[in-house]
């Protein structure tokens, strides 16, 4: 087991222009942990990963990272300008900037690197590519190489499965099933079904936090973490991911 | 007509006139390129007209309009980080603001000056025979720090430019990068404000970059290309002032326009016969 503590969230309220979206956050992320976030829209989960990633501080609470942290951020294609002059291969590189710096320079063996992280997403042949000319999977697997390039200790993704074809969707969960032993993962998704086959525990995002310590979650359990979102379980599921309740007629 | 080109060529502000369109179009070429990428075209149109604000209160002073045109570009672009941090005001509403707020103060100071400003018009509509030897040394010093600039920050740049959230999220000092690239544009707004005024220069930020980005997506290539656009719209512009003594502003801007509809000709034209080939 690995127990090293990555990222201890306490007390936090947090929110934009004054107006508080979540309050009262606690959760402790671990080197092993594999969290799918649920909640209904507007109810904060973004709000919650841009806390992670420290894009935003919070008005109150503690959020305390462990040191030489580093994190891969996945964020939702529609935050992407998919109309920039930017290659594929450049995009991938991106995300070594962390590393390399201000005064990076991106030579070889940085092309090489973003090369093979292009072949496990497989789509080495569109490393010339400008992002405008890509479908929105690929797009999304040119967001992946890059949240990945740099071997992160924490991966977090918002919302990966939104305009991917069903085939990168089962693809991605298998990766991501192989990264979890290397990398703690935070992962947003509508879609419950799915998410929860893969996911070690579950967090229900609703203006606060609960942490269910467990991948295995019932509709009343769901009610009563105040989180009414919709559970449509989709295709072949590996194993039940929602437990029936028993039901006295 | 040969002895008038050589005779042309001999004059010194001439001489000055095609040196500044070179390293106005090598800085044009770098900034444009940015503002373009990163739709920074209203602010940077905001950025020009704010300028008026500190030509006109150095037109009263008696001190260089130029100058005063800096310290107000400079304080805009400046400004406008510090009115749109937390989101207290949207940018775009910022940009409204000072960019009629720069306006107002230019015009109130110039008509408090006494006597009739017959040069004024230069500032507003642009002319590029009157940049003099000085301010041709300092576009060299300004050139000069822009590039060594790019040479060494340029992925970080260019990665910052695509995504300023994940730059962030990397520890990048997005705020570092950000506030010079703001200095940078507005002081090559002012170095500008010469070559074809105020009203126009958006046109020299804007059309360059948009002609280069029709042939080509890649960061660097649009940069050059861009430079080789404003360079000829820049010489038309001398040319056009020097021979029909018309504001060398209207001339770049109209050589421009009709460059990027040239450009758009032959995307059409290459689209179109792939087309019939396959």
């Amino acid at each position: 087991m690995n127990e090293i503590k990555l990222v201890s969230v306490k007390n936090v309220t947090a929110g934009y222009d004054n107006k508080v979206v979540l309050t009262n956050v606690s959760l402790d992320i671990y080197a092993n942990n594999f969290i799918g976030i649920i909640g209904p829209n507007g109810g904060g989960k973004t709000t919650f990963l841009r806390l992670l990633t420290g894009e935003i501080k919070p008005f109150s609470g503690s959020i305390s990272f462990k040191n030489d942290m580093s994190i891969g951020y996945l964020p939702q294609a529609s935050q992407i300008d998919k109309k920039f002059p930017i290659s594929v291969t450049e995009v991938v590189l991106s995300g070594l900037i962390g590393k390399q710096g201000l005064f990076g320079r991106y030579g070889k063996n940085e092309k090489q690197l973003a090369l093979e992280y292009l072949k496990i997403a497989g789509i080495e042949n569109l490393g010339k590519k400008n992002i405008g000319e890509l479908s929105g999977g690929q797009l999304q697997r040119t967001l992946l190489c890059r949240a990945l390039i740099s071997q992160p200790q924490l991966l977090i993704l918002d919302e990966p499965n939104t305009y991917v074809d069903n085939k990168f969707e089962g693809e991605l969960y298998e990766l991501l099933n192989k990264l979890n032993q290397k990398m703690a993962i935070v992962i947003v998704s509508h879609d419950l079904g799915t998410i929860t086959s893969y996911v070690k525990t579950i967090a229900c995002i609703n203006k606060t936090l609960f942490y269910h310590e467990s991948n295995q979650i019932t509709s009343e359990q769901l009610a009563s973490y105040n989180c009414p979102i919709q559970v449509i379980a989709h295709g072949p599921i590996p194993h039940t991911v929602l437990l029936e309740h028993n039901h006295k007629h | 007509m040969l002895l008038a080109m050589i005779k042309f060529f001999e004059y010194q502000f001439v001489q000055n006139a095609f040196i500044a369109s070179v390293l106005l179009s090598i800085l044009i070429g770098l900034v444009g390129s940015y503002i373009v990428a990163r739709r920074l075209v209203f602010l940077s149109g905001g950025i020009t007209h704010a300028s008026f604000g500190g030509v006109g209160i150095a037109w009263y002073l008696g001190l260089n309009p130029i100058a005063g045109a800096a310290v107000f570009a400079v304080l805009t672009a400046l400004g406008l980080e510090v009115l749109t941090q937390n989101k207290k005001l949207r940018e775009d509403s910022a940009i409204g603001m000072l960019w009629s707020f720069g306006m107002a103060i230019g015009i109130f100071f110039v008509f408090l000056t006494p006597g009739y400003a017959p040069n004024l018009m230069s500032y507003l509509f642009g002319d590029i025979l009157t940049i003099s030897s000085t301010d041709v040394w300092l576009l060299v010093a300004l050139s000069i720090i822009t590039l060594i600039f790019y040479a060494v920050f340029y992925h970080a740049i260019l990665f910052y430019a695509f995504d300023p959230n994940y730059a962030k999220t990397q520890h990048l000092p997005v705020v570092f990068i950000n506030i010079i690239l703001k200095i940078i544009i507005a002081l090559v707004i002012v170095f500008s404000i010469r070559a074809v005024g105020i009203i126009l220069l958006i046109s020299l930020l804007t059309i360059p970059a948009n002609v280069a980005n029709l042939f080509t997506n890649k960061f660097t290539k649009i940069i050059s290309f861009s430079f080789l656009v404003s360079m000829i719209s820049l010489i038309v512009g001398i040319i056009f002032s020097y021979w029909f003594n018309v504001p060398t502003g209207a001339t770049v801007v109209l050589t421009l326009i009709i460059l990027y509809l040239i450009a758009r000709l032959i995307i059409s034209i290459r689209n179109s016969t792939r087309l019939t080939k396959a």
